[in-house]
């Protein structure tokens, strides 16, 4: 297998939707590929890092307006 | 009615859910404070417009309000929350004509799969240090451009799978796409986005 096509592979890897076969066959290249393990690590990392970045948190002020308008929404 | 003597942050979702069933307003405002910071972040990134973003919040809390009987405990609250806030943020971008079913991404050599997929021996692996990185603000900020970057359809799966957490058959219902059509965009969104983390920290 080459490391392009484990990466092309990485996604359904990740999502336990490969088959046996090529599961037990990229998992053998990640044994020989140093470069590829690292991809693999920072491909799921990646998902990881942004997720936080999203989560960041609002300034209050902004849930205190939101808090202000629903109130007024809601109570009529 | 607010009950003056209950704590509210210290209640489960749950136990909020069944307050709001009772008209306690007071619990409803607890669940704003929970989870509008996520919502509203959310809202952002797929509308990329502030205002657009303030009205997908003000929209999605009024529904929560309102159809709170709807809520069957099948997934968490929260799920159910930024469920509805995509839906919203979905419906204002669909307004300014966004293009589900185009690949943008396809027409931009910069966005080439073969260059996304390069990887050397001298790469840097920084999945260990990912979390003491992001305390850096410049690349949180860089991570925040980059996901804005990315062309709406492939933001938009991005965003569902790996930030609302909803399964692939769910974004494919949603955004009326077959499954490997998700996992092409995810795939591509996450190595356009891997890439770019890489390319900062490598600077």
């Amino acid at each position: 297998m080459r490391c392009k096509e484990v990466v092309e592979l990485l996604c359904d890897y990740l999502e336990g939707d490969l088959p046996d076969d090529l599961k037990k066959e990229l998992e053998e290249h990640f044994h020989m590929c140093k470069p590829c393990i690292k991809f693999l690590r920072t491909y799921s990392a990646t998902s990881r890092v942004c997720r936080q970045v999203v989560e960041e948190s609002l300034d209050d002020e902004c849930v205190e307006e939101l808090k202000k308008f629903l109130k007024t929404k809601l109570s009529t | 009615m607010a009950d003056k003597t209950l704590n509210y942050r210290s209640l489960s979702d749950n136990e909020l859910v069944g307050l709001i069933r009772e008209k306690d307003y007071a619990a409803f405002e607890e669940v704003v404070e929970r989870y509008s910071p996520k919502a509203m972040r959310l809202a952002m990134k797929i509308t990329k417009n502030r205002e657009d973003a303030q009205d997908v919040l003000q929209e999605t809390f009024v529904s929560i309000y309102k159809n709170i009987e709807s809520f069957r405990g099948e997934s968490a609250f929260s799920s159910w929350i930024y469920r509805i806030c995509t839906n919203f943020a979905l419906m204002k971008l669909r307004g300014r004509k966004f293009d589900n079913q185009s690949d943008s991404m396809d027409e931009n050599p910069n966005m080439d799969i073969e260059r996304l997929a390069e990887h050397s021996h001298s790469d840097n692996d920084w999945s260990d240090r990912a979390e003491k990185l992001l305390l850096k603000k410049e690349l949180r900020e860089k991570i925040d451009e980059a996901i804005d970057r990315l062309p709406d359809e492939y933001r938009i799966v991005f965003l569902m799978k790996d930030v609302d957490g909803m399964s692939n058959e769910e974004i494919g219902r949603e955004l009326n796409l077959t499954i490997p059509a998700v996992k092409s965009r995810l795939h591509r969104a996450r190595l356009f986005l891997r890439k770019e983390i890489s390319k900062y920290l490598e600077e």
